[in-house]
């Protein structure tokens, strides 16, 4: 796995409802993290472990809850902020899942294709052009996302702030070459 | 220190022949659609007279702009509660007959009519109702104080003076005002909107209404003081003077100003601080608002400011715009164009040099033996009455119009006497707070500035604006009316390239909310 790939893979992990069973695998993640050479990225993703564990298993999930599920500043589906409850939202989730699906890679869940989560674990998973593509097309909902998110004072921001850098440094990098 | 640009117009008065160009070509460019046939986003009044719509200036009880309650700035018309409460009945509404009713004329009669002794007529017909009517009112009613004897008793500004005698008629005066959008620093229509429909311009500061959010309150038209929001009676939504944006973008300038004949309008940008509005709106007297506003407006040659501009975002062309910007001459350099009305406390962009009323005639023969002593005090006894500009640009300070009089006619003065190789006295420069370098530059900027010199617009940088050919022919009023003939790029907008592009609806929501 490279570096981007473990980044969205555990940031997608992460942004998803605690769950109990974390606390089983947070040493391996830990040492997984290490591993990442990009310091910014890496500061980030261990700050939010620290955050993980040093809040109560509750306190987790109430904040969850309240931050990605209460109002539609700070929510995860990330083309509701551009199009509300109007009709193109519709077309344009249709043609996002037409995205995921040419890519070949097959989706499990029967949630929205605007999902983060899901979108973080696609990019860990999907070939460079497909990541790219995606990139680019939700480069600004991210963006808005982390600010919101830091406007409210959400831990979360940590993990939007560790995608936002690895994915930098991946164009960057896709420049060069 | 948050740093924004905001384009503004400054309208030199003295050269307004009230030729109604710049309404009828804003007129044909903006509302020739059905439902605004009774608009003019531009317009323009003779002083004194009640205008348009009647006795807009009279806020007691038209209840536009911005009241101090307990030091605290509040819309005249009642915060959230009282709007919610009154949502359903806004009694401050200003209603058709205060604008006109708009007419054509029954054309067809003069072709059709059968042989008859008398000479067929083409009779007025309503636009609204389609019935015959009388014409007893129009939008510029009043043109060259027509019928002023009689509502020009009316008019908020003539409260304060010796009213029986200006109407008298070797004592009458008159002026003209066009009038737009003032596009204002802190607008009381889009803090009146209860939808959020009506936004401020992040980039620029024009202020626009939201078609698609617009839900018909109409509390904008009661909110704005200056009654330069208008709604639009078919599609009901509320539409307004959109400063030109898609000209301006372009870096053209509005089409009023384009078209101006006596070409008195100067369009510009100012680098201003939102940070200071709320406490400069705020100030207790109202006579001080004049000289907060100006205290709101940054240096552009200041390298501290200018490095801060960069660094919050404000392009580098931006800031040479804003060094270059006539109205930031005017306004803040020569300090010789005034807001309207600042009283309304909403800090208005459009601002107006006073008119100088024909001085020449005011000195009689003495126009040659020029010294302070002579001229400044025949400032007081110009045919309009200081009071009476005093009222409409500073908040009744007729200290502050006697200052800009005094700079226009030293500068008239000192030109003159550079003309006519005559020898100058420097005192009234000296005494009008000038050197002969500001008289070159007013002279310069106010008599013979060239069209680059009156506009200085910067483009939108629209490399930051995703691709704007597919939504060209899209904006606007595709619910109801929409441009068939000028849908040029793409058939429909991809709602996914929308997306992708970051077109991010300014929302009342942005600011956190929860958490």
């Amino acid at each position: 796995m490279k570096a981007h790939q473990k980044v969205y893979k555990i940031t997608s992990i992460f942004l998803q409802y605690p769950q109990k069973e974390w606390y089983d695998f947070l040493p391996e993640i830990k040492s997984e993290i290490a591993t990442i050479e990009n310091p910014t990225a890496n500061a980030y993703l261990t700050s939010f472990m620290y955050y993980l564990e040093s809040t109560p298993f509750d306190q987790l999930c109430e904040r969850y809850v309240k931050t990605f599920d209460f109002h539609g500043i700070t929510t995860l589906y990330l083309t509701y902020n551009v199009f509300k409850d109007s009709r193109e939202r519709g077309e344009a989730l249709v043609k996002l899942r037409q995205l995921v699906t040419d890519s070949n890679l097959e989706t499990e869940t029967e949630e929205l294709p605007d999902y983060l989560p899901m979108i973080l674990e696609f990019l860990s998973a999907a070939e460079d052009k497909y990541v790219q593509r995606m990139l680019k097309l939700h480069a600004k909902s991210i963006l808005k996302l982390d600010q919101d998110l830091v406007e409210n004072d959400s831990d979360y921001h940590f993990l939007l702030k560790a995608t936002i850098e690895i994915s930098n440094e991946m164009m960057r990098n896709a420049k060069v070459s | 220190m948050k740093i924004k640009a905001q384009f503004g117009m400054v309208m030199n008065l003295d050269k307004c022949i009230g030729c109604h160009t710049c309404s009828v070509t804003c007129s044909n460019t903006w509302t020739n659609r059905p439902g605004t046939e009774y608009m003019y986003w531009n317009n323009v009044e003779t002083k004194p007279g009640v205008g348009y719509p009647k006795e807009w200036e009279n806020n007691d009880e038209k209840k536009g702009g911005w009241h101090l309650k307990n030091g605290k700035l509040e819309l005249k018309a009642g915060g959230k509660f009282s709007k919610l409460i009154n949502i359903f009945y806004n009694k401050d509404l200003v209603e058709i007959d205060d604008y006109y009713e708009p007419w054509t004329y029954d054309y067809e009669n003069l072709v059709n009519s059968p042989e008859k002794d008398h000479q067929p007529v083409a009779r007025p017909k309503s636009q609204l109702t389609g019935e015959y009517m009388d014409i007893t009112w129009g939008p510029n009613w009043e043109d060259d104080l027509a019928g002023a004897h009689e509502t020009g008793k009316n008019d908020p500004n003539m409260r304060n003076l010796d009213e029986q005698i200006k109407f008298e008629f070797e004592e009458t005066f008159m002026m003209y005002l066009p009038r737009i959008c003032e596009h204002c620093q802190n607008p009381s229509c889009v803090s009146s909107c209860p939808s959020g429909a009506m936004y401020k311009r992040e980039e620029d500061g024009i202020v626009l209404v939201d078609q698609d959010s617009c839900r018909s309150w109409r509390f904008c038209m009661t909110g704005c003081p200056y009654k330069k929001v208008y709604f639009n009676w078919k599609t009901n939504k509320a539409e307004k003077c959109t400063f030109c944006f898609p000209r301006i973008e372009n870096g053209q300038p509005t089409i009023c100003s384009e078209t101006c004949v006596g070409r008195l309008r100067y369009i510009g940008i100012v680098l201003y601080d939102a940070d200071k509005v709320l406490e400069a709106a705020s100030v207790e007297d109202e006579k001080d608002l004049y000289e907060a506003q100006l205290g709101t407006f940054l240096d552009p040659f200041d390298p501290v400011i200018q490095k801060e501009a960069v660094k919050q975002g404000i392009p580098e062309d931006w800031i040479e715009a804003a060094q270059k910007s006539p109205v930031y001459k005017l306004a803040v350099e020569q300090k010789i164009a005034l807001p309207l009305h600042p009283e309304y406390r909403t800090m208005p962009m459009v601002w107006y040099i006073p008119p100088l009323s024909p001085f020449m005639n005011a000195l009689g023969g003495q126009v040659d033996s020029l010294s302070p002593d002579v001229i400044f005090p025949t400032i007081n006894q110009f045919r309009i009455p200081i009071d009476y500009l005093a009222s409409l640009f500073t908040a009744g300070d007729t200290g502050v119009i006697k200052k800009v009089l005094r700079k226009l006619v030293a500068m008239r003065t000192y030109m003159r006497a550079v003309q006519l190789n005559k020898p100058f006295d420097h005192s009234i420069l000296e005494a009008a707070g000038m050197t002969e370098e500001v008289a070159e530059e007013m002279y310069q900027l106010s008599a013979i500035a060239k069209y680059e010199d009156r506009y200085v617009i910067p483009k939108s940088h629209r490399e930051d604006s995703g691709d704007m050919f597919s939504h060209q022919g899209n904006a606007g009023f595709e619910f109801m009316e929409a441009c068939r003939s000028c849908m040029g790029g793409g058939q429909e907008a991809d709602p996914l390239e929308y997306y992708e592009s970051g077109f991010w609806r300014e929302l009342d929501e942005s600011s956190p909310k929860g958490v």
